[in-house]
């Protein structure tokens, strides 16, 4: 085997996506020398944190050749759910009358395992039923909107306790805590993946299903298991996105799945299976974000800038299918 | 290189864990200790039973075949962790001092590695394997070829390069690269390919 020559095609098929928006981020710092300053680096970052938590959780579904539509609604039950439980006692339009705000921790805890039951029923319906991924979160994701709906008859959520605000304009070592909680996940992630038995399996799930199956590996309950793990990271997704932003809604989330299926897939977590780092979802994020902010800095029209994140999405999933495929 | 026994060739050809049991106490009852009995017998006992659980069926050495190509993922920070994975496998695969197996141990090794290859093979062609787009659609027959020979390549060649294992892994290489070979003449042409390409 002879060492493999330099092939611009293959570098663009692998990186193309990465390159162009690695040029556009330094287009824009050249042009507007604010884009790269200390205090929007931290915005950035402060924005990626909740969207990483989520990535890191559809990246587990990706990588055994699944994916989850219903990320973005079950971030809308986190966010409203996490509402409910951590309302001032005071608040004149507190949706549980006379309630006491929770402990942030234990409330963060609640929604993550409410979040992690609706991941587990979408789990369960793929490995048991045999319903393709893609079906089964699509209706776990109407399941769960109209649920929501139910609960909160639409209104949206506010006066939060103070703890929880918090959470969004503390800082430890000058980095804003929901930063920490996302290298957390982050963390925690790489160890799951690496480390334990269960990440093996899912890449064992996403490499080859049935001969996982016939090696003895519980295919059945891995693949609950990681539905239910990513729904509790978009439950702390729409924990976090509701301190940041001091409220929430139903709509809280929407349309998270699909920039996290793409900044995965930007990362090189591949829509066939098998193959994905964490990594990968930490630098798609990142170019997505960075992508979002050059625009605006670039000053693109806001409603236009929905129309370049489609094209990436475009582009980054046929490059990811073009990578794969067998060369005729 | 790698003697058939005659006496043991069913014993090789079959897949299924239960009648392989059942063929080996069969085939070592009537039959005299070609001078691999024991590690015969041990390759057995490795590849099917669950130390913590001796109710359940697995296939070891499948596993190992399944995660072996996966320990070119990670980044090279980790370089040292994935050496010491493969380490694992090679130790799973009761592989360790193998450049000093006699004839006979080599051979057994080798016929129960091509074994567990021939199983991961079969596996290879159902409609789960090698799903695209979110597994929604189906690869047809040449993509998942393309595919099993990227994987066999990657354990054959690049996996023992990369971590300096050659001589360690070779009678696996070589079991598991024949194997494949043997399948069909366009498994050959996928697998040359696959060559050139990595």
């Amino acid at each position: 085997m002879n060492k493999k020559a330099f092939n611009f095609k293959d570098f663009m098929i692998n990186y193309g996506v990465i390159l162009i928006i690695v040029i556009l981020v330094i287009f824009t710092g050249i042009k507007s020398p604010k884009f790269l300053s200390s205090s929007n680096l931290l915005n950035l970052l402060l924005n990626m944190s909740a969207r990483l938590v989520i990535a890191l959780g559809i990246a587990g579904c990706v990588i055994t050749a699944g994916c989850d539509l219903s990320a973005g609604r079950i971030i809308g039950l986190g966010g409203c759910l996490a509402g409910i439980l951590l309302q001032k006692a005071d608040y004149a339009n507190r949706f549980i009358e006379g309630g006491q705000p929770m402990n942030i921790f234990l409330a963060a805890i609640i929604v993550m395992l409410v979040c992690a039951c609706f991941g587990a029923v979408t789990g369960s319906f793929i490995a048991f039923l045999s319903v393709p991924p893609f079906i089964s979160t699509l209706a776990m994701m109407e399941i769960v909107y109209g649920l929501n709906l139910l609960v909160t008859n639409a209104t949206p959520l506010g006066g939060y306790v103070k703890a929880y605000t918090d959470l969004a304009s503390g800082r430890f070592l000058m980095i804003p805590y929901l930063v920490w909680i996302a290298i957390f996940i982050g963390v925690v992630s790489w160890f799951i993946f690496n480390m334990t038995r269960h990440g093996k399996y899912m890449y064992a799930i996403g490499a080859n299903p049935q001969a996982a199956e016939v090696a003895g590996v519980p295919v059945k309950l891995t693949m609950v298991m990681i539905y239910a793990k990513a729904a509790a990271f978009y439950g702390l997704a729409g924990f976090m996105l509701g301190a940041k932003s001091g409220g929430a809604s139903v709509n809280l989330g929407l349309g998270y799945e699909m920039e996290a299926i793409a900044a995965c897939t930007i990362g090189g977590v591949s829509v066939t299976g098998g193959r994905g780092k964490v990594s990968s979802a930490v630098i798609g994020v990142a170019v997505f974000e960075f992508l979002k902010a050059a625009l605006q800095f670039l000053g693109v029209n806001a409603n236009a800038q929905w129309i370049a994140l489609g094209v990436i999405i475009y582009i980054a999933i046929s490059l990811d299918i073009r990578k794969y495929v067998a060369k005729k | 290189m790698y003697a058939e026994n005659e006496n043991w060739k069913p014993y090789y050809e079959e897949m299924d864990p239960e009648e392989r049991k059942k063929l080996y106490e069969a085939i070592a009852g009537e039959t005299e200790d070609d001078g691999a009995g024991a590690f015969r017998q041990e390759l057995l006992q490795r590849r099917y039973a669950d130390p913590k659980n001796p109710q359940r069926t697995v296939d070891n050495f499948l596993w190992n075949i399944l995660i072996l190509p996966g320990f070119l993922r990670p980044a090279f920070f980790i370089k040292p962790l994935a050496a010491r994975e493969v380490k694992g496998v090679i130790r799973e695969l009761l592989l360790e001092g193998a450049e000093s197996f006699d004839e006979a141990k080599r051979s057994a090794a080798y016929w129960e590695y091509r074994n567990a290859a021939r199983r991961y093979i079969a596996t290879c062609h159902g409609p789960k394997y090698a799903k695209k787009v979110f597994g929604i659609m189906e690869s047809n027959d040449e993509e998942k070829l393309t595919k099993t020979a990227r994987d066999f390549i990657k354990m054959t060649v690049t996996i023992p390069k990369k971590f300096g294992l050659v001589r360690e892994m070779e009678i696996f290489t070589d079991a598991l690269k024949d194997e494949f070979l043997s399948t069909s003449p366009e498994a050959a042409r996928a697998y040359r390919k696959a060559s050139y390409e990595a």
